[in-house]
């Protein structure tokens, strides 16, 4: 009993003690003087992204020539992805002379100007190039990005593309896509004696350069998405297709094998150790997968109709792929070991060439219906299908890294017509010809050079 | 054991025995038939826009269309609760004047006057007023059933002291003895002359801005006054929809405004997040309250608008 009582009075101390630490606490707890207004924003304006680019600063007169030279690429891919509208250098009040120094932003936020890049170049003494920019916010008059560069002088191109990416990341919240290639197949001579050559680029059209030299009709690019490799497929002697590898930065060419029966060149998966093709036999196409290393072959799909276009998942789980199985073309869905085959695409027409996109959440594809040709998305699981754009002979979508951009080709009429690259926002918008010194098809994009 | 028992069954019994006689034959209760106490919920949000004074109201806007419930700031209500217990905290009001309890009646009606009394002073505001629709129409009621009403302004209710500074209006109505419907009037004229006199007062200290605010406006926000301040902010936004779980990026920033508009100091972002993709976003949104400044508001309540919390949420123009 007394034991008991001794607890509760010990409790009791303990108690009154938490109780004025409460009371101390509540009422010395801050409390707002008076209601805040809230509001909700649901609604906004989309509209393109006011920036300024000044040339970049060159100590002399090559360079300012140099400077002058990655501001206008820079300002060119952020133009082209539609999501900046760069201001006129003509309407520029102040004049950038130092790069670390903090830029006047009420002359900048006159001409309306939200983001101002400025940056340096400097060719040094040791040979190497030097550059360096910074990324400003005009409306918070502070800096959002800066980064310093050191290359090879006639790397001066990429210098500028990294720059864009870093800019288009920081303001868009994606990661950028300048900084990579197309690889694409160059159209020479009349329409009905094509020269097919495989030919690179940079994505803004720059820096083409032709691989193979005409002698053999080549088709399909397609990239590695780990090493700087390509794969295309060849029509050789004998009309026995056949799939090369080949390494750009070596210019090393490897034939991968003879495929017998090859309908469609293969894609490598995301970890570049398998590629994935469709083997014809008889009347009908199966899938198979091949391991590189051990040039194993499993096979994937086992019907009898034509399963062709196969594209990994940006995980390597899934394959989407085409098959007639249905009746007509229309895009399907498996796992990456062949189980578990769904159709996912339900609408009118005929549907092909599907590709996953490298963000995963949509899958890319060409549509026939009714004479038009269309370029459309639609995600994994067959829902939410979007045409992008309608045009004559459109064909061969390829996804830009970050998933947001795709590539096709679309061909024009008429004896002298040919195809042309063309690019589209995931949105539906920018449309635009890509700039090539010949008829070009058959594009892939690849990952980020870096 | 055995007498003790003995006893106690004979107690019992006598006990029994008595309770059986007696019980039915007691008197019922009598319970006294109560007055019904009518009682006004009177907020204190009512009295805290009680206006210094317009000498010549507007006359017309008596009958208000009746309020829409409109949506206030949450922590308004929060903060008239909190406001609520603290008055009711204070001490008794003051007993009634002298020449009032000629009636009794009037007494326990008396705290509804006021609210209608007032009832016309707010109407010529344009701000929405929720809690009024409620007594509003109670005290047309009675203003009409209980004649002698013009004195009745003389009790005050029982929250009235919050104000203590300010003189009774009960001041008024010593000249009417009886009820004239002409001199209504008259009397609702002389009500804001009254009120006029406390306003020159010192505020309370610790009441928030709007209670006896001596330039005598409501200062709270209207419906169409926050949609003008929505109107001007969207243009200005521009968020990154493109990118993947762009639907997930909603932002609140905290705004402080100086009084032409202009903001005082950058905004801060109140939401919390991390990559990439939400840094796009909360630039977003702080450039789109940077761009559209200085911000049009009323001056007159800039109290209210001192402070202000923007959500910005694209789940909307992204098709939910």
């Amino acid at each position: 009993m007394a034991r008991g009582k001794a607890g509760f009075a010990t409790l009791t101390r303990i108690g009154r003690a938490f109780l004025v630490i409460a009371a101390i606490a509540v009422l010395a707890w801050p409390r707002p003087a008076h209601a805040v207004i809230e509001i909700d924003i649901t609604q906004g304006n989309i509209q393109p992204l006011p920036v300024a680019i000044p040339d970049f600063i060159g100590g002399n007169p090559d360079d300012a020539q140099l400077g002058a030279d990655i501001a206008n690429v820079i300002q060119g891919n952020l133009v082209r992805s539609g999501l900046f509208a760069p201001i006129d250098k003509a309407a520029f009040i102040e004049k950038i002379r130092d790069v670390n120094a903090t830029p006047r932003f009420g002359d900048w936020r006159i001409i309306n100007a939200q983001a101002l890049v400025t940056g340096h170049v400097a060719l040094l003494k040791d040979g190497r190039l030097r550059a360096e920019f910074r990324l400003w916010d005009v409306l918070a008059g502070q800096q959002m990005a800066g980064q310093q560069f050191f290359t090879t002088p006639d790397n001066w191109r990429r210098v500028a593309h990294v720059v864009s990416d870093a800019i288009y990341q920081r303001l868009t919240g994606e990661s950028g896509y300048f900084d990579t290639r197309i690889v694409f197949i160059d159209e020479t001579g009349p329409k009905d004696a094509r020269i097919k050559s495989l030919a690179i680029m940079d994505q803004d059209g720059a820096n083409m350069r032709v691989l193979t030299d005409g002698g053999e009709l080549v088709l399909t690019p397609r990239f590695s998405p780990t090493s700087q490799e390509i794969t295309y497929m060849s029509f050789g002697r004998g009309d026995q297709p056949r799939v090369h590898l080949f390494n750009i930065e070596t210019g090393q060419r490897e034939i991968v094998g003879d495929f017998p029966g090859m309908t469609f060149a293969p894609r490598f998966s995301p970890d570049g150790q398998r590629v994935i093709m469709s083997l014809q036999s008889g009347g009908n196409a199966n899938i198979y997968a091949m391991d590189l290393r051990s040039r194993a072959t499993t096979r994937l799909t086992d019907t009898p109709a034509i399963d062709t276009a196969p594209s990994y998942s940006p995980d390597g789980r899934q394959v989407t792929f085409e098959s007639d199985r249905g009746g007509t073309q229309q895009i399907y869905v498996m796992n990456a070991d062949g189980t578990n085959q769904q159709r996912i695409s339900f609408g009118e027409g005929i549907y092909s060439t599907p590709v996953w996109s490298p963000r995963g959440d949509l899958i890319a594809f060409t549509k026939r219906h009714a004479g038009r040709f269309l370029i459309g998305v639609l995600r994994p699981d067959g829902s939410g299908e979007r045409i992008l754009t309608e045009g004559y002979h459109n064909e061969g979508p390829t996804w830009a890294p970050n998933g947001r951009v795709i590539m096709f080709f679309r061909d024009t009429p008429g004896e002298n017509g040919g195809p042309k690259l063309w690019s589209v926002d995931l949105t539906g918008y920018n449309e635009r010809q890509i700039d090539t010194p010949h008829f070009a098809s058959d594009p892939a994009w690849s990952p980020l050079i870096n | 054991m055995r007498v003790s028992l003995a006893i106690s069954f004979f107690a019992h019994l006598s006990v029994i025995a008595w309770a059986s006689f007696s019980f039915p034959t007691a008197r019922p209760y009598e319970i006294e038939p109560m007055k019904a106490l009518p009682v006004d919920i009177v907020t204190v949000a009512e009295l805290t826009r009680l206006k210094a004074g317009v000498k010549e109201p507007a006359q017309e806007k008596e009958q208000a269309p009746s309020k829409p419930e409109t949506e206030k700031p949450d922590t308004s209500s929060g903060e008239e609760t909190d406001k609520l217990k603290r008055v009711a905290a204070l001490p008794p009001p003051p007993p009634p004047q002298p020449e009032e309890p000629k009636v009794a009646t009037p007494t326990p009606v008396a705290p509804r006057p006021q609210p209608r009394v007032e009832e016309p002073k707010k109407e010529p505001e344009p701000e929405p007023a929720p809690k009024t629709a409620e007594p509003k129409p109670e005290p047309e009621k009675t203003a009409e059933s209980v004649p002698d009403k013009e004195e009745s302004l003389a009790p005050l209710p029982p929250v009235r002291p919050a104000h203590a500074p300010r003189p009774a209006p009960p001041a008024t109505p010593k000249k009417e003895r009886t009820f004239d419907a002409d001199k209504i009037a008259a009397l609702l004229n002389k009500v804001p002359a009254e009120a006029e006199a406390p306003a020159g007062g010192e505020p309370i200290a610790d009441e928030p801005p709007g209670a006896g605010d001596p330039r005598g406006l409501d200062s709270r926000m209207s419906i169409s006054e926050l949609d003008a301040l929505r109107a001007q902010i969207s243009p200005c936004w521009s968020p990154p929809i493109g990118v993947q779980g762009a639907a997930d990026l909603a932002v609140q920033i905290q705004l402080a405004l100086n009084v032409d508009g202009t903001l005082l100091r950058p905004p801060d972002i109140l939401s919390r997040g991390s990559g990439l993709a939400f840094l796009a976003a909360a630039d977003a949104a702080r450039r789109a309250v940077l761009r559209c400044q200085p911000y049009e508001l009323p001056a007159g309540k800039y109290d209210a608008w001192r402070d202000i919390k923007v959500n910005f949420d694209p789940r909307e123009m992204l098709g939910g």
